[in-house]
């Protein structure tokens, strides 16, 4: 079906679908009657309901949720097992109650009620405070509708979690509302494409709410790691609460800010982080008395210092802003979190007179594609270091150990930060340089002597290509495998020899690695096809669905070149060779060129491709996928050359 | 620009340090740590057993931490009675950590499917900064039952030493011991007093070993024992027959049928004759009505649930799936055998000769006077007598009142069950853009997976794994069908879909080349030890499209491999059939099959190139 067509019913629906009742038990005509979802056919499931009604009561948060799901296929009937976690702590943080479920089965067109009872929930503790309520609906079957409904108090009412509107089927109508004392005021985060264009909202009396309808089901797509930062959710943060009644001689009610300015919000993080010792200089200095980092520039002695915290401390951990350890315990255990490793290391280049701070981020796969535009803590969950060195400003990470000075790990690619300065904290752009590109030469000749075609490949990977290439290598190289194996499945009918790597991550930003593509008994053969360029991973489209729902995120912008000298055999002719051509798509995001030259004993041919802004929206999708589809067809494309029968 | 080029690279190449990494066996394996360790496992008269592990693990490095993380496992049926830690740093000889049982983590087997479980753990992780430390770990854990015994492996970790390792097991003579030694080359030694008999095996200076380790070559000690019981079920594991006999036994009662359900049944299958027909009309019906829920509480992790039980809630693990169908069946007068097998699609087949709990699944198996008819009941896709790759090819134990016996489930390994066939008619168009219309039929193995496809994919993931899975890329899929046309247990299915291929030919300077389109076998081809896959095409080409040069033809007839290639020209219409027989050799090892596929791939998966008579491209090379 036409994609506009779809987006088109899609908005029309609402208008001619009656309500959705919200109680359990009241199911309309049209719900028994659903059998698939139109705009997402063949789903096993629709969630025909999803409700979440919030108030405060008792410095409480108080959420009653209510699901209504439908059964449409065999495979639909794993929807029949719900597993509901929530965090319960030592001091019962999350609690729930009032667990109702029922599940309702048309019998000779007659709905007939089966209702649950304890027995067939089950509560699991599943360590470190988390819990998990798990039920499995009994008579379960193609066409029932499953319907549960649960409370959960919250005890913390600083950060609301709100609600998530997507699920794993496809949601036909899911709505959140909250009642907000009038004590107290929170400031909504909004998230998602949908939710801001397609949301239909209500504000009454203290009571908001958002309702969406007709949503896809959440499922992987290639180049979207991250699609957490892409769904629709409301959440809220406390800004400030009136404390007084205003009555007798009290006074009149005042209002309390929570929600602090940048400055303030800063200043407790640079306190908490002062606390835990990484604002001391003392230990850090007798840390690092026996490493020389006394000479050279600024950057020398922040890349002495990056590769003393890296190579002597065990990374591991999760990143995170909070640190386990104080620094004295750090340097004593030698091992930690990523956010504690560069914490340290901020207090290194501080002893070395350097000047950094640290930079809170919301690391790609946190749950936001944008920053929060204000002072909003919980958004940040991983830091990075802005230091200026030589006068130069320059981002810092310790995320990964195969990094060399200077990467900043991908996940941290993002727009925005908070930079930590006392008194003086603020959002800042965050823009990485890199110039990230792999670039491939190969020398294609026949061996007179061994009837084969040989093909000499170099590559040059730099910058983020070159360390993905590295971390492929260790992977090989812990698992005891050749690296023939980088190749292998690339070449299929060639044979891969005599691979070397050379690793110059560190000191030129480079792993180039040299190896031979061999086809055997090539001279035996009238007419010899092959493709000069192999190598690309964009030889086969990776694009095959029929649709997008998430952007595709190639996380960095990068340019691939391609080239190869084939050198022209003796007693042989170019015969064919695959055409010129250069391509993108509408706004240019991404280019594909491709050209052949004839130099008479040697035709060369060059392919380049490029990514120039990394992330392209689901509606450029059908673009990009027919773009790739003929760049995969170029890059697929043989080269000819024929016997002349005279040497 | 060319020579700049050049230029960079011959710089760059001489700069590359020319350490060859092509091999890269590393000749010493890296030690993180060095284990000593005795264990001693009890057995007592009431069928219960404790185990004390005493072990000392001087940790070398940071790798070797996790060899000093403990996991003691507990559940309704055993329990963790104690443990002791203590860590001591080698150099200043300093005690720098000591826990016991409450210190202990403790959290739930987290299983994406089974929903119903008690599976817990007792963890306790060390941690340390400075090396080397020696841990120093005493546990206890107790059982309820004998029924499952622990083995015992004396080199738990890769990059491992172990300087000393001993199982100690005492037991009441009269329950009896069996066990099976792997790869042991220590001392054993036996003794017997008042009545119980102690075994002691010993381990001395045993290696470390690297990840790739061959598991075939780790020493290991497998026990059972005679006589067991579990709750007041007990019962003798001296033969496979006496282990079938009890889990009969167990299960004995549970098979009674609801009245109005039983006669559901009868129904079903009224004026069937043929017992095929009715196991599969009951069969079907389970299918339908009935899901798969893991359960696994306590007893109930061996003996099913009722199967009034079962009808009630329409849910079952697949025990509970199992004893249901098999009551079903005895309803309609057709005799079954609960069977029990250990699953798994890489699972390596049991010890056949040490009789023992060695299962984790069950199935079950229904005799014929011919060849017997097997049912994965848990499975709501497969055909009644076909079981998938998670239970086929392996020895299993059918249960019967009074015994039982080891018999082995079908392999699928003969062409009929390993065969696919497509006939594809392609038009294409003088942009090298294509309509197609294919349609294949699947048999036996590679239908089960179409199943698959036809039963948990939405549209938009079948209409993706039918481009993704197409020979020639680029397909966009306007119509498909996917049916099942199963052939009693022979697994059918037939797919067929009408779509565009764009850029189906590539145009160079002088010609079109079609793409590839028969498409590549991969391992997966090969899994079922044999294949015939046939495929034809009808390709209707641009009138002015001629073929350049001769169409090739490709014949190969070896022991274990057939194989035709064959194309003609009729017309404008190019028709094509490739033929493939292969049989492959149980013994053939991972870079045999690697390079069987890449000459069946190099000989067969040909194009064909053509000349257009009419238009002349215009993108010539630059300096021709």
């Amino acid at each position: 079906m036409n994609k506009k067509l779809l987006i088109a019913i899609a908005v029309l629906l609402p208008l001619f679908s009656p309500g959705q009742s919200l109680k359990m038990g009241e199911i309309s005509q049209e719900e028994f009657d659903l059998k698939e979802v139109s705009y997402e056919p063949g789903a096993s499931a629709a969630c025909l309901v999803a409700f979440g009604d919030s108030r405060i009561f008792n410095g409480t948060l108080e959420t009653q949720y209510f699901y209504r799901v439908k059964i449409l296929t065999e495979a639909g009937k794993e929807h029949a097992d719900i597993r509901i976690r929530y965090y319960s702590g030592t001091g019962n943080v999350e609690n729930l109650s009032g667990i109702k479920a029922q599940i309702t089965n048309l019998e000779g067109g007659k709905p007939v009620v089966t209702k649950l009872d304890k027995d067939d929930f089950f509560d699991v503790d599943l360590g470190d405070g988390l819990k998990e309520l798990r039920i499995s609906f009994p008579n379960a079957q193609v066409g029932s509708i499953l319907e549960y409904s649960y409370k959960k108090g919250d005890k913390n009412i600083e950060f609301l979690d709100g609600w998530t509107f997507q699920r794993s089927a496809p949601v036909l109508f899911s709505k959140y509302q909250i009642k907000i004392p009038e004590h107290l005021e929170y400031k909504t985060i909004g998230q998602g494409a949908n939710l801001f264009s397609k949301s239909e909202r209500t504000s009454e009396y203290g009571t908001f709410s958002w309702t969406l309808r007709d949503l896809y089901s959440l499922k992987e797509e290639p180049y979207m790691k991250n699609y957490r930062d892409y769904m629709d959710r409301v959440e809220f943060q406390l800004s400030r609460y009136m404390s007084g009644s205003g009555s007798g001689y009290s006074g009149g009610p005042e209002w309390t800010d929570f929600l602090n300015s940048w400055e303030k919000l800063g200043d407790e993080l640079i306190a908490y982080y002062t606390t835990k010792g990484f604002y001391r200089g003392n230990p850090i200095e007798r840390e690092i008395l026996s490493v020389d980092m006394s000479g050279g520039t600024e950057q020398e002695k922040a890349k002495a210092a990056y590769y003393y915290v890296r190579d002597n401390f065990v990374n591991e951990g999760s990143d995170w802003i909070y640190t386990d350890q104080t620094l004295p315990q750090l340097l004593k255990s030698k091992k930690g979190a990523p956010g504690e490793l560069i914490l340290a290391y901020m207090g290194i280049l501080k002893s070395l007179g350097i000047e950094c701070n640290p930079v809170l981020i919301g690391s790609k796969g946190y749950g936001r594609s944008e920053i929060v535009p204000f002072p909003f803590l919980n958004q940040f969950d991983e830091i990075l270091l802005l230091a200026t060195l030589d006068g130069q400003q320059q981002f810092l990470d310790l995320s990964d150990p195969l990094a060399p000075f200077g990467y900043v790990d991908l996940d941290k690619h993002v727009s925005a930060g908070l930079l930590l300065q006392k008194n003086a904290s603020k959002l800042i752009e965050i823009d990485i340089k890199h110039a990230s590109n792999k670039l491939v030469f190969s020398s294609i000749a026949l061996d007179p002597e061994t009837g084969e075609l040989v093909m000499d490949n170099a590559i040059r990977n730099t910058h983020y290509e070159g360390l993905a290439y590295a971390h492929r290598i260790k992977s090989l190289k812990d698992e005891n495998k050749p690296m023939e194996d980088l190749f292998k499945q690339t070449y299929e009918a060639f044979e891969i020899r005599n691979v070397s790597v050379n690793d110059q991550l560190e000191d030129k930003n480079t792993v180039s690695i040299q190896f031979q593509s061999v086809m055997k008994d090539a001279a035996a053969q009238d007419m010899l096809v092959f493709n000069p360029l192999q190598i690309s991973e964009f030889a086969k489209n990776p694009f095959t669905q029929d649709f997008r729902v998430f952007p595709v995120d190639f996380e960095y912008t990068f340019r691939e070149t391609y080239t190869a000298n084939v050198a022209i055999p003796a007693g042989y002719v170019l015969d064919d060779y695959p055409t010129n051509e250069m391509i993108t798509i509408p706004g240019s995001p991404i280019g594909f060129t491709y050209q052949t030259e004839n130099l008479g004993e040697l035709v060369k041919i060059t392919a380049k491709f490029e990514v120039r802004s990394p992330l392209i929206q689901p509606e450029s999708y059908g673009d990009l996928k027919f773009f790739m589809e003929s760049v995969a067809s170029k890059l697929a494309s043989p080269v000819i050359l024929k016997k002349t029968g005279t040497l | 620009m060319f020579k700049l080029l050049l230029g960079i690279f011959l710089i760059s190449n001489l700069a590359l340090a020319q350490e060859s990494d092509t091999v890269l066996k590393a000749e010493e394996v890296p030690i993180h740590s060095i284990l000593s360790e005795a264990q001693i496992l009890t057995l007592h008269e009431d069928f219960t057993y404790s185990h004390h592990v005493d072990r000392k693990i001087v940790v070398v490095s940071p790798e070797g931490l996790d060899h000093a993380f403990t996991r003691l496992f507990y559940d309704k049926l055993n329990s963790v009675e104690e443990f002791e830690l203590e860590v001591r740093d080698l150099t200043s000889g300093k005690t720098i950590k000591k826990a016991r049982l409450k210190d202990m983590g403790d959290a739930a087997y987290y299983s994406t499917s089974t929903i119903f479980d008690d599976n817990r753990y007792k963890y306790f992780e060390v941690a340390a900064a400075k090396f080397p430390i020696e841990v120093s770990i005493k546990s206890q854990v107790s059982s309820k039952s004998n029924f499952f015994l622990p083995r015992w492996t004396p080199v738990p970790n890769f990059n491992q030493k172990v300087t000393e390792a001993s199982l100690t097991v005492k037991y009441p003579t009269r329950l009896g011991l069996k066990y099976k030694e792997l790869n042991l080359k220590g001392n054993k030694k036996e003794e017997e007093l008042a009545g119980v008999t102690s075994i002691t095996w010993s381990e001395r200076d045993l290696a470390a070993q690297p990840r790739d380790f061959d598991s075939d070559e780790d020493p290991r000690l497998l026990l059972a024992p005679v006589k067991f019981a579990l709750d007041q079920y007990s019962g003798e594991m001296g033969s496979w027959s006496g282990l079938a006999a009890w889990q009969f036994e167990l299960n004995q009662g549970r098979d009674v049928l609801p009245e109005d359900f039983k006669e559901k049944v009868l129904q079903l299958v009224v004026g069937v004759d043929d017992p095929y027909e009715k196991v599969k009309i009951l069969y079907e019906y389970l299918q339908k009505n009935f899901r798969y829920v893991s359960i696994q509480l306590g007893i109930g992790g061996w003996q099913t649930m009722t199967a009034a039980d079962v009808v009630k809630y329409s849910y079952g693990d697949c025990k509970g799936l199992t004893n249901l169908m098999k009551a079903m069946l005895d309803a309609a007068d057709i005799p079954s055998n609960y069977t029990l097998v250990f699953a798994g699609s890489d699972a390596e087949d049991i010890e056949v000769d040490l009789p023992s709990n060695q299962f984790n699944h069950v199935i079950l198996q229904v005799p014929t006077s011919s060849h017997p008819i097997w049912l994965e009941c848990t499975s709501n896709l497969l055909p009644a007598g076909y079981l998938g790759d998670f239970t086929k090819n392996r020895h299993v134990l059918v249960t019967s009142k009074g015994g039982g016996n080891l018999t082995k489930t079908p392999s699928y390994d003969t062409e009929e069950w390993n065969e696919i066939r497509s006939q594809s008619k392609v038009i294409l168009d003088d942009r090298g853009n294509a309509k197609i219309n294919t349609e294949q039929q699947f048999f036996g193995n590679f239908a089960a997976y179409i199943l698959y496809v036809k039963g948990n994919l939405d549209e938009r993931q079948q209409r993706d794994f039918l481009n993704r899975n197409s020979s020639v890329s680029g397909l966009i899929v306007q119509d498909y069908r996917i049916e099942v046309a199963n052939q009693d247990s022979l697994p059918v299915t037939e797919l067929a879909f009408d779509g565009l291929l764009q850029k189906f030919s590539q145009m160079t300077a002088k010609r079109a080349i079609l793409r590839p389109f028969l498409g590549k076998l991969g391992p997966s081809h090969l899994t079922n030890k044999s294949l015939k896959k046939v495929d034809e095409y009808e390709i209707e080409l641009p009138a002015a499209w001629k073929v350049d040069g001769d169409l090739p033809r490709v014949s190969l007839e070896e022991e274990n491999l057939k194989g035709l290639l064959e194309m003609a020209i009729e017309g404008k219409t190019l028709r094509v059939r490739r033929e493939l027989s292969l049989k492959i050799p149980t013994e053939l090892d991972k870079e045999e099959e690697a390079e069987l596929l890449r000459k069946i791939n190099t000989a067969f998966d040909r194009t064909v190139f053509f000349v257009n008579t009419t238009t002349t491209q215009s993108t010539s090379p630059a300096n021709e």
